[in-house]
C-alpha cells in the first residue's frame, strides 16, 4: 500500500514538472505571460526537493534570464544606439533572433528531461 | 551492414563529398567576388560562379539522398537492392553528366551552352537554380526514374517500414515536381509559379520528408529506442510538414503579381512552418534522451543533434524572420534571402546527409564506427562548419538589416550599389567565416583517413 | 527486462500525447486565421456585412448539427470501448460517425456548387477569400478525420483495441473534436455574426 502511495505521489510530481517545463516552453514561444503566471500556480504545487519543484525553478530561472537578456539588452542597445540609427536595428534584430532561439532550444531540452523525470544535468541510466 | 548491396552507397557518397567541396571552393570565391568585383573576372565572372555553387549544393544533394536511400532501403527492407547494377550504372551516368555540365558552365558562355545543347527544341535554361541544359535535365530525369524503380522494388517486395515510405514518397515527390521545370510559358508569373513548384515543394515540402525519414533511420539505430515510438513522431511531423509546407508557397507569390489573397494564405501557412523543426527538435533530443543503449558513434549522435537543432534555427527561425507578407514587402531578395536559405540549406539538407554518411561510412567500412581519433577530428570537423555558418548567417542577416534600412525604409534611400559599397565589412566578414568552414570541411574529410584506436564500448552497451 | 527503461511520456490528456502535440498546431493555424479574419473585418465592416448576408445560414446551422450530433457518437465510441470493451460497438460507433462526416462534406459541397456557379472566387473580394480559404480548409481537415477516425474503425472492427488498451480510439476521438470545435468557431464567426 505504501509502494502504491509513493508510486502515486511520482506520477504526480512527473507530471508538475512535464507541465511546468511545456509551460516554460510555451512562455517562450506562442503564449508569454499567460503560461509563466501558469508556471508560477505549478510552483506553488509543489515541494522543494522534488523534481517537479526543480523543473518550476528552472523554468522561472529561464524565463527571467530570458527576459532580462532579451528585452533589457535590447532595449539597452536601443536606448544606446538611438531609435533611428539603422546600426541598431542591425544588432537589435540579429541579436534578438539569435538569443531567442538559444533560450528556446534549451528549454526544449529542459522539456524532454522534465519528461524522463531527470534533472538537466544528471546522468541517465 | 547487413546487406551487401548496401555498400553501393560508399560510391554515392564519396561523389557528394566531392562535389560538396567544390561547392565550398565556389563559394569562397563569391564571397570574395562580392568585396573584389573583378576577382577571377573574366576567367569566372560572379554569375557563372553563382550558378555553379548553387547547381553543384543541389547535384550533391541528390547523390547523398540517393546514397543514403541506398544504404537505408535495403537494410529497412530486409533484402538485397532490387538491381545493383543499375544503381552502379546510374551513378556513372549521374556523375559523367554533372561533371559535363559545369564543365559546360565554365568553359563556354551560357548563351553558347544553350546553342550547343539545342535548348531551342525545348527550351527550359536561364531559372535560378534550373540552369541545367535541357539534356541534363532529361537524364535527371531519367537516373531518377531508374533509382525509383530501384528503390521502390527493393520496399515493395521486402520488408515494409513507415520510414521507408516516407522516404519513398519524398522521393517520388522530388522527381514529380522537377517535372515542372520542363514547362517555360511566356508569361513571367506564369513562369515564377511553376519555378516555385519545383524550388519550393522541393525544400519545403517533399525534401522535409526525406530528411525526417533519414533523421528517424539514424535515431532509431543509435539509440535503440522502439520503432513504434519514432515512427509515430514521424507521422505528426511530416503532417505537419506537409499543411504548412504546401500552402505556405504562397509565401513566394506575394509580389510575382499573383492574386493578393495570397498574402493571407502565404503569411498565415508560413507562420507555422517552423513547427514541424521544432517537432524534430523536439523529437530528436527526446529520443536521445531516451537511449536504451550508446552507440560507439558519437559522431554520428552528435550530426543528428545538430542537424535537428540547425534545422529548426536555418529553416524555422530564420524562415519566419522574413515570411509575413509586411515584413516580407521590405526584405524580399535582399540579404536576409541569403542568410535564410545558407543555414535552412545547411542546416536542413547538408547536415542530414552528413549524418547519414557519419552513421553508415564506418559501417561500409567494417566497422560499428570511426576510430577515437577520427571520431574526434570529426566533431571538430562539425563544430567548425556549424560554428563557421551560424556566423555567415548572422553576418548575412546583419547586411540585409543594413540594406532594407538604407535602400528600402530610409526616407532618403540609397541607390543599389551604394548601399551594397556600406555593406563591405559584413562581406569581409562573412568570407572569414566562410574560410572557417573550408577548413572544417578539409579537417572532415580528413577524418576519414586518421588512424588511432577501435572505439570498444562496454559490453552491455553494444547491441546488434 | 529492464523496466526503468520503458518510460512513457506522463498521462496529462486522453489518447497519445503527439495527436495533441497535432491537434495543437492546428488550433494555432485556425487561431491566426481567425484573428486575421477579426482584424480585417473591423477595418471593412460595412462590406464584410454586406456579403455575409449572402451566405447560406440555415445550411450551416444544419451543418453545425450534423457535426455536434458526429462528436456525440465518437463519444460514444469511446465509452463503449472504454467501459465495455466492445470493439464491434466502437466500430460501430465510428461508422456512424463518420457517416456524419459525409453528411457535412455533401451539404457543404451545396453550397460551393451554389458559391461558384454565382461566378464567386477567391479573388472577388477579401470576405470571400476568407469565407473560402476558411470553410476549404475546414473541409479538408474533416476529410483527414474520417480518414482518421476510418482507419481506427477498421482496426476496431478487427479487435484491435479493448478495455484497457484504446489510446487509439481516444486520439482518433481527440481530433474529430478539434474537426467540431474549429467549425463551432467558425460557423458563427463568419455566417452569423455581424
Amino acid at each position: 500500500m505504501m509502494k502504491s502511495e509513493t508510486s502515486k505521489n511520482n506520477e504526480q510530481q512527473l507530471k508538475n514538472a512535464s507541465n511546468a517545463a511545456l509551460a516554460s516552453l510555451l512562455n517562450l514561444t506562442i503564449l508569454p505571460v499567460i503560461s509563466f503566471i501558469a508556471l508560477l500556480f505549478i510552483y506553488k504545487k509543489t515541494q522543494p526537493g522534488n523534481i517537479d519543484h526543480y523543473h518550476a525553478v528552472l523554468g522561472i530561472k529561464i524565463n527571467i534570464t530570458a527576459a532580462l537578456a532579451l528585452f533589457l539588452v535590447s532595449t539597452l542597445m536601443i536606448v544606446l544606439g538611438g531609435f533611428h540609427s539603422p546600426w541598431t536595428w542591425v544588432y537589435v534584430i540579429t541579436y534578438f533572433t539569435i538569443v531567442h532561439t538559444i533560450f528556446i532550444v534549451f528549454a526544449i531540452w529542459a522539456l524532454v528531461r522534465s519528461w524522463s523525470g531527470d534533472k538537466l544535468r544528471s546522468k541517465h541510466n | 551492414m547487413k546487406y551487401q548491396s548496401q555498400s553501393i552507397a560508399k560510391l554515392y557518397f564519396i561523389a557528394a563529398i566531392g562535389l560538396f567541396v567544390g561547392q565550398i571552393l565556389f563559394g569562397v570565391t563569391l564571397g570574395l567576388q562580392y568585396v573584389i568585383g573583378d576577382f577571377l573576372f573574366p576567367e569566372i565572372p560572379f554569375n557563372v560562379a553563382r550558378m555553379v555553387h548553387t547547381n553543384l549544393l543541389i547535384v550533391w544533394l541528390l547523390f547523398g539522398f540517393m546514397g543514403s536511400a541506398y544504404y537505408l532501403v535495403p537494410e529497412e527492407s530486409e533484402r538485397e537492392l532490387y538491381a545493383p547494377w543499375l544503381a552502379k550504372l546510374m551513378f556513372w551516368i549521374f556523375l559523367i553528366a554533372g561533371a559535363l555540365t559545369i564543365l559546360g558552365y565554365l568553359m563556354v558562355p551560357y548563351a553558347t551552352l544553350a546553342e550547343i545543347t539545342m535548348n531551342d527544341l525545348l527550351p527550359t535554361m536561364g531559372r535560378e537554380f534550373l540552369e541545367q541544359p535541357t539534356i541534363t535535365k532529361i537524364g535527371i530525369v531519367i537516373v531518377a526514374l531508374a533509382f525509383l524503380f530501384n528503390i521502390g522494388m527493393t520496399i515493395l517486395t521486402g520488408r515494409k517500414t513507415v520510414i521507408s515510405l516516407v522516404l519513398l514518397t519524398g522521393l517520388i515527390g522530388l522527381a514529380v515536381f522537377f517535372l515542372f521545370s520542363f514547362y517555360n510559358p511566356d508569361n513571367v508569373v506564369m513562369d515564377k509559379y511553376f519555378w516555385w513548384f519545383v524550388v519550393h515543394l522541393w525544400v519545403e515540402g517533399v525534401w522535409e520528408l526525406i530528411m525526417a525519414a533519414m533523421l528517424a533511420y539514424v535515431l532509431i539505430k543509435v539509440t535503440g529506442v522502439d520503432r513504434e515510438v519514432i515512427e509515430k513522431w514521424l507521422y505528426i511531423i511530416i503532417a505537419m510538414a506537409l499543411i504548412s509546407g504546401l500552402i505556405g508557397t504562397g509565401h513566394h507569390f506575394f509580389w510575382i503579381g499573383a492574386p493578393d489573397y495570397w498574402q493571407w494564405l502565404g503569411s498565415i501557412f508560413s507562420a507555422i512552418e517552423p513547427i514541424p523543426f521544432f517537432m524534430m527538435t523536439l523529437f530528436a533530443f527526446n529520443v536521445v534522451n531516451k537511449r536504451r543503449r550508446d552507440h560507439p558513434n558519437k559522431a554520428a549522435v552528435l550530426w543528428a543533434l545538430g542537424t535537428a537543432v540547425m534545422a529548426f534555427l536555418g529553416a524555422g527561425v530564420w524562415g519566419f524572420l522574413h515570411t509575413l507578407a509586411p515584413v516580407n514587402f521590405y526584405t524580399h531578395g535582399t540579404q536576409i534571402t541569403a542568410a535564410h536559405g545558407h543555414m535552412a540549406f545547411y542546416g536542413a539538407y547538408v547536415m542530414v546527409i552528413l549524418t547519414m554518411i557519419s552513421y553508415s561510412m564506418p559501417l561500409m567500412r567494417g566497422k560499428q564506427a570511426g576510430n577515437a581519433r577520427a571520431q574526434v577530428i570529426e566533431m571538430w570537423s562539425f563544430w567548425l562548419m556549424t560554428v563557421a555558418m551560424v556566423f555567415i548567417t548572422l553576418f548575412l542577416t546583419g547586411a540585409g538589416i543594413l540594406q532594407v534600412y538604407l535602400q528600402r525604409y530610409s526616407d532618403t534611400p540609397l541607390g543599389f550599389m551604394a548601399t551594397q559599397d556600406k555593406l563591405e565589412i559584413f562581406y569581409w566578414a562573412r568570407e572569414g567565416a566562410g574560410v572557417i568552414f573550408l577548413i572544417g570541411l578539409f579537417l572532415y574529410i580528413y577524418s576519414f583517413f586518421a588512424k588511432g584506436e577501435d572505439v570498444v564500448m562496454p559490453e552491455a552497451a553494444v547491441a546488434s | 527486462m529492464n523496466t526503468a527503461i520503458i518510460e512513457q511520456e506522463p498521462k496529462l490528456l486522453p489518447g497519445d500525447l503527439a495527436i495533441w502535440f497535432f491537434i495543437f498546431m492546428e488550433l494555432l493555424v485556425f487561431g491566426i486565421a481567425f484573428i486575421s479574419y477579426a482584424v480585417v473585418r473591423v477595418q471593412n465592416e460595412d462590406m464584410f456585412n454586406q456579403f455575409q448576408l449572402t451566405l447560406n445560414t440555415e445550411l450551416g446551422a444544419i451543418n453545425t448539427i450534423v457535426l455536434i450530433t458526429s462528436s456525440y457518437f465518437v463519444v460514444r465510441a469511446v465509452h463503449t470501448i472504454k467501459n465495455h470493451g466492445d470493439y464491434i460497438g466502437c466500430s460501430h460507433w465510428l461508422y456512424a460517425a463518420i457517416a456524419g462526416g459525409g453528411v457535412f462534406l455533401v451539404l457543404k459541397s451545396f453550397e460551393y456548387y451554389d458559391k461558384f456557379s454565382a461566378g464567386i472566387s477567391l479573388s472577388t473580394n477579401t470576405f470571400y477569400m476568407f469565407y473560402l480559404s476558411l470553410t476549404m480548409f475546414h473541409f479538408l481537415h474533416v476529410i483527414l478525420g474520417m480518414i482518421i477516425l476510418l482507419a481506427i474503425a477498421i482496426k476496431a472492427q478487427r479487435g484491435g483495441y479493448s478495455a484497457s488498451n484504446h489510446i487509439g480510439v481516444e486520439s482518433g476521438a481527440s481530433y474529430w473534436h478539434m474537426v467540431d470545435l474549429v467549425w463551432i468557431i467558425l460557423f458563427p464567426l463568419v455566417y452569423v455574426m455581424r
